[in-house]
């Protein structure tokens, strides 16, 4: 674990005091879940520059055994990193789209601290777009990460 | 006609034309503009083609008008009267006229509007000096002496550039001012060297929302004396004293008669002024002269472009691809689409596309309509997807070409002919400036744009369209939901989405190699009737047990097309660049069916809202996506295949100009309520006219690009 991560959890871990603990229950820290949120925000906001799709926060946000219909973390870097160097040479590359998560709750927490994260995601690029959705998350060491559906097929 | 004659003759012209034609004119590739620097928008509709008694159509002005932005309530409107010139002043008011029974929708008492005062197909008696059809010479002050230009006949014709400068314009300006519609006048060209254009020089119409002192037609009407195959006028435009010479066109220059300041003649043998391919390079100058008096608030659209059939050196008939990609090159900007869904889709044989239409041997291309539009359009991988696969910004446009109703009156529901504009067709067009500033060159730009669709019978009234690049570090399944989400705001708000990394209708979106897209649709499916004046059930339908009143019909399913581009072709190019229909030059064997969606697969939302998206993975190539949509499932006999592919409209109505007797139509019409005025062939009644129109309803949407960073530059479109 590098300085930025152990940095990381620090933070998270003291936002986690009321967490009923590694070995599953519930989990109800509105605090846990509003860093988390401020956590994927401030990483998805790095976006707007070149050097933020490959910035170790963004790295952050996934488990290493994430898997949301067949992305793995190592696809989802990999394709951030693919799009950091066509923007880098390509000022016309229209970059996928951005967006914020509010309200986060994460809830429904099972044995092996898998997660239920119900949030709303919002783009306001013009048009206020707002949608509830809920995923999974993992906490390990206090620190929660997107752990995704787990599923290898696309759905979509 | 020799096909080997043609070809030989096409290639000539081609090579011909290559000095001509500005390649340099292909616009600069740039990613679809920034969300924020979209102003919002909303797709309004309206018609560009559609014709009064100033040509053959059979109504006065202000009664098509009327029927166009009131009763069937188009947000705008364009009068497209053919060039040349006619007798008759659509200037007048309406002549009350003679119902045809059954007359649906009228009242046919002697206490109210129509009998006893009515009158037949015709009008009313000259003497009475009213009504429509009453001639320019009995009607105008002066008589004879006020029409200008050197005509000898009885009553005396007027040159349609003197209709609209002097007569129409003032209506047409009037009627949009106190309608607070913009309302315009346009030309159907009867183009040198083809059939008809629908084309719109603006520059100096005022219509509503503009106010004060009034505007005038004077440039649509030069472009009309300058280009218009039927005009024969040689007095420049008497006072006027026009001249047709474009700047820098040195070698069409040369052409341009002395005395008439034009180029006269079109295609033709060497004899006169006529010469084998001369009246498509006179076309050409006309797209030229447009672009350097009006750039940007000119068109110039090919109608009903199967028609007439193939393109003929000699002859003054149809488009082939060489000339589509002729017209784009010379000016994208005013050469941008075609009508490939024609007009006329309640006559007898629909579109009035035919065997024989040119004469003998001489059929429309691809004989019939399919699905009601032209297999230019219709069919997957023809000369629509040709075009697309060059990256070019060439778009689907819909017209009414309303002329009359048949045998029916102008008040009546049925028709044995047309539809008016709004009642069947309709194109769809953003207009960033918003309902509140509604103007015609609004109206022009999203034509323009792409940023359009076109449907009939109202199957569907709202639409948003979208790629995206996917954002991997987002799940999945919320990006999908977002979208989905944000096309369904937008068809609430009959607006677009506007989310930066994506693109709509006539835009490109520019990706890194093997990026991951999400497309996002949302389609409203009005709730209630359309226009049609049927309620039994739609006999095509009926063949496979649904039942479905013919006015309520029920989007079955929509198809998402794509295909790949490869890049603008050459004019020198011969091979690839002109050919006819089936030609590898008008073919792009990539495209094909990418997904289906249908109530097994897409979201119901509120008020007939049909929500969908699929992910289209790790794209490698320039490709596009579009959609067309329709109410009649997949194989549904002589109507669509087992793809879901419209058929041969001509092969499924009664029709009687084939060798020697009539042949009878393939889908009956036997409910008890099924009109007296359909086909009947030894006994048997057929879906046919108006009802054959109504039971095979479509919508195709324009494309979104995907241009893959290091694959096929997208030039055609931002």
């Amino acid at each position: 674990m590098n300085l930025s991560r152990t940095s990381l959890s620090i933070i998270v871990v003291s936002a986690l005091m009321t967490l009923s603990g590694c070995g599953g229950g519930s989990y109800s820290s509105a605090a846990a879940a509003d860093t988390f949120a401020t956590r994927v925000n401030a990483a998805y906001a790095s976006f707007a520059s070149v050097s933020g799709l490959t910035s170790t926060a963004v790295a952050e946000l996934f488990d290493a055994k994430y898997l949301d219909m067949s992305f793995t973390k190592t696809i989802v870097l990999d394709a951030l990193k693919a799009s950091a160097a066509a923007l880098g040479n390509t000022p016309e590359l229209s970059l996928f789209p951005l967006a914020q998560i509010t309200s986060p709750v994460i809830s429904n927490c099972d044995a092996n601290n898998v997660c239920t994260l119900n949030a709303t995601l919002v783009n306001s690029d013009a048009d206020t777009t707002s949608v509830e959705f809920s995923t999974k998350v993992i906490i390990v060491s206090g620190v929660i990460y997107f752990y995704g559906d787990q599923s290898s097929t696309p759905s979509i | 006609m020799s096909k080997q004659f043609n070809l030989r003759h096409t290639a000539l012209a081609v090579s011909a034309l290559v000095g001509l034609i500005s390649v340099a004119t292909v616009q600069t590739a740039a990613a679809a503009d920034k969300a924020k620097t979209k102003a919002a928008g909303t797709y309004v509709t309206g018609d560009f083609h559609n014709h009064s008694t100033c040509s053959d159509g059979s109504l006065s002005m202000k009664k098509l008008i009327d029927k166009s932005v009131k009763t069937y309530g188009l947000d705008w409107f364009v009068q497209a009267d053919h060039g040349g010139s006619s007798a008759r002043n659509c200037t007048l008011s309406e002549d009350p006229f003679e119902p045809v029974a059954p007359a649906l929708g009228l009242t046919n008492s002697a206490t109210g509007p129509y009998p006893p005062a009515t009158f037949p197909s015709g009008g009313q008696p000259a003497a009475t000096l009213k009504g429509p059809n009453q001639s320019w010479e009995s009607t105008l002050p002066g008589g004879r002496a006020d029409i200008k230009g050197d005509g000898t006949a009885t009553p005396k014709a007027m040159w349609r550039w003197q209709e609209i400068k002097e007569f129409q314009y003032k209506v047409t300006e009037d009627e949009s001012r106190a309608r607070q519609k913009p309302i315009w006048m346009g030309v159907e060209q009867n183009a040198p060297g083809h059939e008809h254009i629908s084309t719109t020089v603006l520059q100096g119409q005022k219509p509503w929302p503009q106010a004060g002192v009034m505007g005038n037609a004077t440039l649509q009407a030069q472009y009309e004396y300058c280009f218009d195959r039927n005009d024969g006028d040689t007095s420049r435009g008497a006072e006027n004293q026009w001249d047709c010479s474009v700047t820098a066109s040195a070698n069409a220059n040369a052409l341009v008669d002395p005395t008439a300041r034009k180029i006269r003649g079109t295609n033709g043998a060497e004899a006169g002024f006529n010469a084998p391919d001369r009246g498509h390079l006179k076309s050409l100058e006309g797209i030229r002269w447009m672009n350097e008096k009006a750039p940007t608030t000119s068109y110039y659209i090919p109608a009903h472009l199967e028609r007439a059939g193939k393109y003929d050196p000699i002859a003054n008939r149809g488009f082939n691809i060489e000339h589509l990609r002729n017209f784009n090159n010379t000016a994208p900007n005013i050469a941008f689409g075609f009508e490939s869904m024609p007009g006329h889709q309640a006559s007898a044989t629909r579109g009035e596309y035919r065997a024989g239409f040119g004469g003998p041997g001489i059929d429309s291309v691809g004989v019939g309509t399919y699905g009601g539009t032209g297999i230019y359009a219709a069919r997957i991988g023809g000369v629509w997807d040709a075009l697309l696969g060059e990256g070019r910004n060439w778009w689907f446009f819909a017209s009414s070409d309303y002329h009359n109703r048949g045998q029916f009156g102008p008040d009546q529901r049925e028709s044995t002919q047309d539809f008016y504009p709004g009642e069947y067709q309709k194109d769809y067009v953003m207009v960033r400036r918003g309902t509140n500033n509604l103007s015609a060159e609004g109206i022009i730009d999203g034509l323009r744009s792409g940023n359009s669709f076109a449907g009939s019978g109202d199957l569907i009234d709202r639409l948003a369209f979208v790629a995206c690049t996917a954002n991997p570090a987002i799940p999945a399944a919320a990006f999908k939901s977002l979208l989905e989400k944000a096309a369904s705001n937008a068809v609430a708000k009959n607006a677009e989405v506007r989310i930066d990394g994506c693109a709509t209708m006539g835009e490109k979106l520019v990706v890194a190699p093997g990026a991951d897209l999400v497309v996002a649709i949302a389609v409203r499916d009005p709730e209630g009737t359309n226009n049609a004046p049927y309620s039994f059930p739609n006999p095509s339908l009926k063949q496979i047990n649904i039942s479905q009143p013919l006015n309520a019909p029920v989007l079955d399913h929509i198809d998402v097309i794509g295909g790949n581009v490869t890049g603008y072709v050459s004019p020198t190019d011969t091979s690839k660049y002109a050919g006819l229909e089936g030609s590898a030059a008008a073919s792009n064997s990539s495209t094909g069916i990418k997904k289906v969606f249908s109530r097994t697969n897409w979201t119901v939302a509120a008020g007939g809202v049909r929500v969908m998206s699929y992910r289209i993975p790790a794209v490698k190539v320039s490709q596009y996506v579009r959609l067309r949509g329709t109410n009649l499932p997949a194989a549904t006999p002589f109507e669509t295949d087992a793809n879901g592919n419209p058929l041969n409209d001509y092969d499924l109505i009664p029709q009687d100009d084939g060798v020697t007797a009539t042949i009878p139509g393939k889908v009956k019409c036997d409910d008890a309520a099924c009109p007296a005025h359909m086909r009947t062939i030894n006994g048997v009644k057929y879906s046919s006219f108006d009802v054959a129109g109504w039971s095979d309803l479509w919508f195709y949407s324009n494309p979104i690009y995907i241009e893959v960073i290091n694959s096929v530059k997208i030039a055609g479109t931002k």
